[in-house]
């Protein structure tokens, strides 16, 4: 399966995410997470495999992250924000950890 | 008599039956054992590398965004739409899957990281061009990292239920099998008795009537 950069799309403000359309991404400038769901639906359907949304939309949408946790594709990731820099991103990294070795991690790994 | 007893056709056939699914059970324990032991593994290289990438790309990633915002400032919209369009490049990568331990993950493949001369514009502010610069450089980082994100994500979850079906096995489901084999074999060995018995006073009986 071939694809280009084509295939990455970033959900988030419009004042944050334009700049990824540089690099070649296909930007969406969703911040209620009712929309930023049906937005990551509709990419989803449409055939693409990197979704990046803002950490500040993605922390309010775990549970629809946790029910796409099984399919490889799409891979929906939690990035930076520029003004709440919240670490969801790393917090469900440090989730991950917990679920497979059965304990908190405190420090670095 | 113990829960697990209750139901139990105390007989030889049942006992056979019970000791052919202790064998399978434990053989079964044993492999996903392996399986946990591999997959644990494989998941304590990926998510010490998932965590160094993640650190790099929201440095990075936190700094470019800064400095766009922070230009985008200065600039109207529609010089900030020309400054992007001037700008397009896309890198080429594959999306398939691989197999780890029967779990299905993603595996993507950059096919170039070279990043093309940058086009200089005058109309743009430093920090513009700066923040672009910068996310033409983390942009095969960042689809390092959804891959690996995703292939941790996974093998968490697969490690979760492994660990779940390795502690049924060997807290519930054994320790009950070898239960219902000691309660047939206490059965039948005292069925044994008392037809030994029952023999012995018939024999007895015998002798005392002659």
């Amino acid at each position: 399966m071939n694809n280009s950069n084509k295939a990455i799309a970033v959900i988030g403000e419009q004042a944050i995410v334009k700049v990824f359309r540089a690099i070649g991404y296909d930007c969406y400038y969703d911040t209620e997470p009712e929309a930023v769901i049906h937005r990551c639906q509709t990419l989803e359907t449409a055939g693409y495999k990197i979704i990046l949304i803002l950490e500040k939309t993605a922390a309010q949408i775990g549970k629809y992250l946790d029910s796409r946790a099984g399919i490889p594709y799409p891979i929906i990731m939690p990035i930076p924000d520029t003004v709440t820099h919240s670490h969801y991103g790393m917090q469900r990294l440090n989730q991950n950890f917990e679920k497979a070795m059965g304990i908190k991690l405190g420090g670095n790994l | 008599m113990t829960p697990t007893t209750t139901n139990i056709n105390a007989t030889r056939m049942e006992r056979l039956r019970q000791n052919d699914r202790l064998k399978t059970a434990r053989r079964a324990h044993k492999l996903l054992e392996d399986k946990y032991d591999e997959m644990v593994h494989k998941f304590a290289e990926l998510i010490q590398k998932n965590r160094n990438l993640r650190e790099l790309v929201e440095k990075k990633l936190n700094h470019a965004l800064r400095l766009f915002v922070a230009a985008n400032t200065h600039m109207s919209t529609a010089a900030v739409d020309a400054a992007l369009s001037a700008r397009h490049h896309s890198l080429a990568f594959s999306c398939s899957t691989q197999n780890i331990m029967g779990l299905t993950v993603p595996h993507i493949e950059i096919a170039d990281t070279d990043h093309p001369k940058e086009k200089i514009l005058l109309t743009t502010p430093v920090a513009f061009d700066e923040s672009i610069r910068l996310l033409q450089q983390l942009t095969a980082t960042m689809i390092e990292l959804a891959n690996i994100e995703k292939t941790c994500s996974m093998l968490a979850d697969e490690i979760q239920k492994v660990r779940r079906r390795i502690n049924s096995l060997e807290y519930n489901m054994i320790p009950d099998i070898q239960a219902k084999i000691k309660f047939i074999t206490m059965k039948l060995d005292e069925n044994q008795r008392e037809t030994q018995i029952r023999v012995m006073k018939i024999k007895d009986m015998q002798n005392n009537a002659e």
